[in-house]
C-alpha cells in the first residue's frame, strides 16, 4: 500500500471514492424510501405472478396438492366454449363501451368548453355517476332499473310500449352492462375538459383569422391537441374494460346462458367455485398476454395519429 | 383552508373511531383458547359456531326461531347464521370451503355430498356418534344415504319426495277437477292446454321445468333406469337427453308453456323461488319437493294441495330422498359442538315443534312423534300424508351423483336455456351435453 | 353542429339539462324509493313518495339477524381508513425516492412501477390469495389494510407527479442547511404536498369503501363483511329484506361517496385530471 500520498494524485483518488461512497449512500437511501413497494412488489406482484405461471401447469383445488398436468390447462382453454364465450362478452363489452364512453365525455366536454353558464354545475352533475358507479348500491339499483317491473319499462309503457325483461335477455343483458359504463363518463368528460382547456385560445383565433371553420378547427386544433389525453385514456379504459368484474357479478351473475359471462368472473368461477385453480391461473395469464398485446397494438395505431406538445412547439 | 381543517378533523376523528372499533371487532374471530388445564373448568368455554343454510324466509325464521331455543339450553354456544336462497347457495359455499374458512355447520345435500366430501371439505362425523352425536333412532337407509365411503358426511335433516304443488283453486275455475294420484303425463298436457285456453295469456299450468335435473332424473326411472347416475357415469343416453329436451320444446311451441323469454323474467332456469310464477300468481303448479308445502302455500290464500309428479309408466319416479343433511365442515376448530348441535335438531321435542316439516318429515320418531302429539298443523298433516301415501308405490333410491355431478347440471341448465332460446335444437344440444359431461365426470374422476 | 349549437344557446342548455336529469334520475329514484312504501316503488316513475317511509331505513338497518347495518359501516370504516393511512404513509414515502433520489436503477424500477399499474387485478387474485392463506390471514381484515402501507402504482405514481412540480432547489437548500433525507422529506416535500395527498386519501377512500372482490374472497365470517358484502347478503334473501330497506341501506352506503365530493371536490377533479393529463 502506498503511503505516500502524492498531492497531486489525492485529490482525484478522494474524489473518486467520495463519488462512490455519495452514490452508495443515494443508492442505500433512494431503496430505503422505495422499500416498502418493493417489498409490496415482490410479495404481492413479482412472487404471486411466477407463482401462477407454475400454476396454470397444475391442476390444484386448494384442499389437496396441486399436481403438474404440463400444458394440459392451456389446451383445455382452447376447446373450452366458456373460455371462447368469456372472451368475445369481454371484447364485445369493451368495443361497445369504452368507445360509447369516450365519445360521450369527448362531445359533453366540448359543449361544456364553450363557457357557457353553468359549467361548474353540469359538470359536477354528470360527475356523480362515476362517482358512484363502481358501488353494489348502483348495481342494485341498475339491476332494478331494467328488471322486467323496474323503472325503465313502467316509464316506457307511459308512451305504450311493453319493455321485456333486459336484465335477463340474452339480446340485451351484456347491453344494460354496457350502458352502466357508458353512465359513468363523467370522469372522462371531466379529464377531457381540463384537456381542452389546455388548448391555447390562440390557435383557435389564428385560424379563424386564416378562413377555419369549426369543423376544420375541430379536426385540425382542437383533436390534435388533446389526443394524448384521448389515448392514454383509450388505454387505461380499455385495461379497466378487461378487467370489469363486479357488475357483471351483482346485476346478471354471468348470465343468462353466459351472455354476459366476462372473462374475469370465468376466471372466478374456475378459481372459487369450481376449484380449479390451475386453470384459473393459466386464465389470468393468457389475459395478461392479451392486454400486452393489445395495449401494444393500440400503442402503434394510435402512435401516429397522437401529436405531443413537443412535436408541436418543436416546430 | 377551514374546510381542507376540518376535513382532517373529521378524518382524524373517523380513523380513530375505527381504530377503536377495529380493535374491538375486527381482529380475526377466534374461539377462545382452551383454559389453563390446572384445574377442571367450572363452566364450559365459550364456544362460536358458524352455520350457513338455503331456503326462504318461513324457514330461515324457522331455523332461527331454533337456533335461539338451542342457544337457551346451552348458553356457552353462539351460533352466527348466513342464509340465501337456493339459487346463490351453493356459489356462496364452494367459495367459502376454497378460501378455506367455511362455517362449521353446511346444509349439505344428496348431489354435492360426494363433491365435498371428495374434496375434503367435509369432516366424518363417525367419531362423534354416541357421544355428542344421537343418531340411534335415525332410520337406517335416510343415514346411510349421508354416507360416502363408509364415512359419515351428513346427518339427514327430513324424508322427502318430489311433489308437484297446485293451486286447486285457479285448476277448478278453469272447469277442471284436480289431478288424482294417478294422473298422467297425458294428463299434464291437457291440463295445460285447457288452463291456458281458459285463463289466457298471462298464465300457465307448469313453468318450464326442462332445466331442472331433478324432474329429468324422474322421468329417467320412468323410461326404467335407475336414475341419473351410474357409478363416475351418466347413465342417460344421448337419445334421452334430447327426448327430454324435445318434450318441453314441444311444450313451449304449443304455448302451453312459457317461452324463455317469460322463464327468465320469471325465476325460471334456477332462479329465485320468490320471483317464480307460482309466487307471483300466474302459474297454477310449482314442482318441488315435499317439505316445500308450507311455504309454497304460504303464497296466497286459495287452497293449496300435493300430487305426485305425472305418473303412468311401469316403473315409478318416486323415491325417498333424505332433504338434505347439516355437514360439519372438515376444518371447524369446535367440531364436537357442532355435532351437539346437530344432533339436538334432528332429536330434541322442542327442535322439531319450531322446525316442523320445513325440512321434510322428520327423521327420529321422537320428533315424530311430537309433532304428531302436539298436533300436527294442517301443513304438517298433509305432508305426513302424502309422504306415506306415495312411499307406498314409489321405487327405490337412485344413485348417487358423483364428483364432477355439479359442473354437469350447470352445464345441462346452460344448454337447457340454449334449447329454449331457440338457440340449438335439442338434437344438437344434446350431443354437446353428452360430450362435455363426459370431459368433465372424466377429469373430476381419474381412473 | 357546434356552430348551430353556439348559435343557440338555450337550446344547448335544453340538451345539456335533459341529458343531466336522464343521468341523474337513477339516483334519485333510489333515493325516492328509500322513502317509499313497498307497493309503490315498482308502480309509479314519480320521484314524489304518497307518504314519508322512514322506517325502511329502520328495518333494513336491522334486516338482518344480529347483524345490524352499523356492524358493516363500521368494518368499512376501519379497512378504509387503515387503506387512507397505509397509502398515505407509503405512496410519499416512495414517490419522494422516486422523484428526488438519483439512485441506480431507478430507471428500470420506475418502468416496473408503471407496469404493475397496468396489470390486471385477475392475474394476481388466486396467487396473492395463495401468499394470504399460507399467512393464514384468510378470514381477517388482514389481506385488505396490510397492502396499503406497501404502496399503490396508482397513487405513487399520481404523488410522483405532484412532487415533480416542486422546484429541485428546494431539496438543495435544505441540504445546505444540513438536513439530511429524512428530514428534507418530513420537513419540507411533504407538508408541500397537502393537496396531493388529500386527493389520495380520498380516492384510497372511496376506492377501499366500494372494493368487492377481495373483500368477497377474503372475508369469509358475515361479521367481518364490509357495506358491499352487507348488501349483497341483502340482496340473496330478496324477500327477507323489502326493496324499501335495501333501497335505504343502499342509500346510507353512497353516503361517504357524497361528504367526501361535496367537501373535497376539487381533490377530486385535480386528481383525476392529473391521472388523465399527465400520463
Amino acid at each position: 500500500m502506498n503511503l505516500s500520498l502524492r498531492r497531486s494524485s489525492v485529490p482525484r483518488a478522494n474524489s473518486a471514492n467520495s463519488a462512490n461512497m455519495r452514490q452508495l449512500k443515494r443508492d442505500l437511501t433512494g431503496f430505503a424510501f422505495i422499500s416498502p413497494w418493493l417489498l409490496g412488489f415482490a410479495m404481492l406482484s413479482l412472487f404471486p405472478m411466477i407463482q401462477s405461471l407454475w400454476l396454470s401447469f397444475t391442476q390444484y383445488d386448494l384442499l389437496t396438492e396441486p399436481v403438474w398436468v404440463g400444458l394440459r390447462n392451456f389446451k383445455e382453454m382452447m376447446a373450452d366454449p366458456r373460455l371462447l364465450k368469456s372472451l368475445t362478452v369481454t371484447l364485445r363489452y369493451a368495443v361497445v363501451a369504452v368507445p360509447l364512453r369516450l365519445t360521450a365525455a369527448l362531445l359533453i366536454a366540448m359543449v361544456l368548453a364553450q363557457k357557457i353558464k353553468g359549467v361548474g354545475i353540469y359538470r359536477v352533475l354528470l360527475y356523480i355517476p362515476s362517482l358512484v358507479g363502481s358501488s353494489v348500491a348502483v348495481a342494485i339499483m341498475w339491476r332494478q332499473l331494467f328488471s322486467l317491473d323496474g323503472l325503465l319499462n313502467r316509464a316506457l309503457s307511459l308512451i305504450g310500449i311493453t319493455g321485456v325483461d333486459w336484465i335477463g335477455h340474452p339480446d340485451y343483458a351484456l347491453k344494460t352492462l354496457s350502458g352502466l359504463a357508458a353512465w359513468q363518463f363523467g370522469s372522462s368528460m371531466v379529464i377531457f375538459l381540463a384537456g381542452l382547456k389546455q388548448v391555447p385560445g390562440e390557435l383557435y383565433e389564428a385560424s379563424a383569422v386564416d378562413g377555419a371553420n369549426r369543423l376544420q378547427q375541430f379536426w385540425r386544433i382542437t383533436l390534435p391537441m388533446i389526443s394524448p389525453v384521448i389515448f392514454f385514456n383509450l388505454i387505461m379504459q380499455t385495461i379497466n374494460a378487461f378487467q370489469v368484474f363486479t357488475q357483471g357479478f351483482l346485476i346478471t351473475r354471468g348470465g343468462p346462458m353466459d351472455e354476459t359471462r366476462f372473462y374475469a368472473l370465468y376466471l372466478y368461477e374456475k378459481a372459487f367455485q369450481s376449484f380449479q385453480m390451475g386453470y384459473a391461473s393459466a386464465m389470468a395469464w393468457v389475459l395478461l398476454v392479451l392486454i400486452a398485446v393489445t395495449t401494444a397494438i393500440l400503442f402503434k395505431v394510435t402512435g401516429r395519429l397522437v401529436h405531443y406538445e413537443t412535436d408541436i412547439k418543436g416546430r | 383552508m377551514r374546510l381542507r381543517k376540518s376535513l382532517s378533523i373529521l378524518t382524524a376523528v373517523a380513523v380513530l373511531l375505527s381504530l377503536l372499533a377495529g380493535c374491538a371487532g375486527g381482529a380475526k374471530p377466534k374461539e377462545t383458547e382452551p383454559t389453563a388445564p390446572a384445574a377442571a373448568p367450572a363452566e364450559p368455554q365459550k364456544v362460536e359456531l358458524r352455520a350457513i343454510w338455503w331456503g326462504s324466509q318461513d324457514r330461515h325464521d324457522k331455523t332461527l326461531k331454533a337456533i335461539e331455543a338451542f342457544t337457551k339450553k346451552y348458553p356457552h354456544i353462539t351460533i352466527t347464521s348466513e342464509f340465501s336462497g337456493n339459487d346463490v347457495y351453493w356459489e356462496k359455499v364452494s367459495v367459502k370451503a376454497a378460501s378455506g374458512d367455511a362455517p362449521d355447520i353446511i346444509n349439505m345435500d344428496f348431489a354435492y355430498i360426494n363433491e365435498y366430501s371428495g374434496r375434503q371439505a367435509l369432516l366424518d362425523l363417525t367419531p362423534y356418534v354416541g357421544k355428542e352425536l344421537d343418531i340411534a333412532k335415525v332410520d337406517k337407509n335416510l343415514l346411510d344415504s349421508g354416507k360416502v365411503g363408509g364415512k359419515l358426511f351428513g346427518i339427514p335433516l327430513g324424508l322427502n319426495t318430489q311433489a308437484i304443488h297446485l293451486n286447486k283453486s285457479t285448476v277448478e275455475k278453469a272447469g277442471l277437477t284436480a289431478p288424482s294420484f294417478d294422473w298422467t303425463w297425458k294428463d299434464f298436457d291437457n291440463y295445460s292446454k285447457v288452463m291456458k285456453e281458459k285463463l289466457g295469456k298471462d298464465f300457465w299450468f307448469s313453468a318450464d321445468m326442462s332445466h331442472e335435473r331433478n324432474i329429468f332424473e324422474y322421468w329417467l326411472r320412468q323410461r326404467g333406469k335407475t336414475g341419473l347416475w351410474k357409478g363416475t357415469e351418466l347413465n342417460a343416453t344421448e337419445q334421452d337427453v334430447a327426448d327430454w329436451w324435445k318434450l318441453w320444446d314441444g311444450y313451449r311451441k304449443a304455448g302451453i308453456v312459457p317461452t324463455a323469454e317469460v322463464s327468465t323474467a320469471n325465476g325460471g332456469f334456477g332462479g329465485a323461488f320468490e320471483a317464480s310464477l307460482w309466487a307471483k300468481m300466474k302459474g297454477a303448479t310449482q314442482w318441488g319437493w315435499s317439505n316445500e308445502f308450507e311455504r309454497n302455500s304460504g303464497v296466497n290464500k286459495d287452497e293449496t294441495i300435493m300430487v305426485p309428479l305425472p305418473r303412468g309408466s311401469a316403473t315409478d319416479g318416486h323415491y325417498p330422498k333424505a332433504s338434505m343433511y347439516w355437514s360439519v365442515y372438515s376444518k371447524s376448530k369446535n367440531p364436537k359442538e357442532a355435532a351437539l348441535f346437530i344432533s339436538w335438531f334432528i332429536n330434541d321435542p322442542e327442535a322439531a315443534k319450531i322446525l316442523s316439516t320445513t325440512r321434510g318429515v322428520p327423521v327420529t320418531p321422537v320428533a315424530r312423534d311430537t309433532l304428531k302429539q302436539a298436533g300436527l298443523s294442517k301443513f304438517d298433516t298433509v305432508v305426513f300424508d302424502f309422504v306415506d301415501k306415495v312411499l307406498k308405490f314409489s321405487g327405490g333410491t337412485p344413485e348417487p351423483a358423483p364428483k364432477g355431478n355439479t359442473e354437469v347440471v350447470k352445464v345441462f341448465v346452460r344448454l337447457s336455456q340454449e334449447v329454449a332460446f331457440g338457440r340449438k335444437t335439442p338434437e344438437v344440444a344434446a350431443k354437446e351435453f353428452m360430450a362435455e359431461s363426459k370431459t368433465i365426470l372424466e377429469k373430476a374422476n381419474p381412473k | 353542429m357546434m356552430a348551430r349549437l353556439a348559435r343557440f344557446p338555450w337550446l344547448t342548455h335544453l340538451l345539456l339539462i335533459s341529458l343531466t336529469v336522464l343521468m341523474i334520475y337513477p339516483l334519485l329514484w333510489l333515493v325516492s324509493s328509500s322513502l317509499k312504501p313497498n307497493t309503490e316503488i315498482f308502480s309509479t316513475v314519480s320521484l314524489i313518495p304518497s307518504k314519508l317511509q322512514l322506517d325502511n331505513y329502520v328495518k333494513g338497518w336491522n334486516a338482518m339477524p344480529r347483524m345490524p347495518f352499523s356492524l358493516f359501516l363500521r368494518n368499512s370504516l376501519f379497512v378504509s381508513s387503515m387503506a387512507v393511512l397505509g397509502n398515505l404513509f407509503s405512496c410519499t414515502l416512495v414517490a419522494y425516492g422516486f422523484t428526488r433520489i438519483n439512485f441506480r436503477f431507478k430507471g428500470p424500477l420506475m418502468a416496473l412501477l408503471l407496469a404493475t399499474m397496468m396489470l390486471p387485478h385477475q392475474a394476481v387474485l388466486v396467487p396473492q390469495y395463495i401468499v394470504f392463506k399460507n399467512l393464514d390471514w384468510v378470514n381477517t381484515f388482514k389481506p385488505l389494510v396490510v397492502p396499503p402501507f406497501l404502496g399503490s402504482a396508482f397513487f405513487i405514481f399520481l404523488m410522483m407527479q405532484f412532487m415533480r412540480g416542486l422546484p429541485k432547489e428546494l431539496d438543495e437548500s435544505a441540504e445546505i442547511d444540513g438536513c439530511n433525507r429524512c428530514q428534507t422529506y418530513y420537513r419540507i416535500i411533504l407538508p408541500l404536498c397537502k393537496p396531493a395527498m388529500a386527493t389520495v386519501a380520498i380516492f384510497a377512500f372511496l376506492w377501499s369503501w366500494e372494493a368487492f372482490l377481495d373483500p368477497v374472497v377474503y372475508l369469509g365470517s358475515p361479521k367481518l363483511f364490509t357495506v358491499p358484502l352487507g348488501l349483497r347478503l341483502f340482496l340473496d334473501n330478496t324477500a327477507a329484506v323489502s326493496w324499501g330497506g335495501l333501497f335505504a341501506m343502499s342509500a346510507v352506503s353512497l353516503v361517504p361517496n357524497l361528504i367526501l365530493f361535496l367537501t373535497g371536490q376539487r381533490y377530486f377533479v385535480e386528481g383525476i385530471t392529473t391521472s388523465g393529463l399527465k400520463g
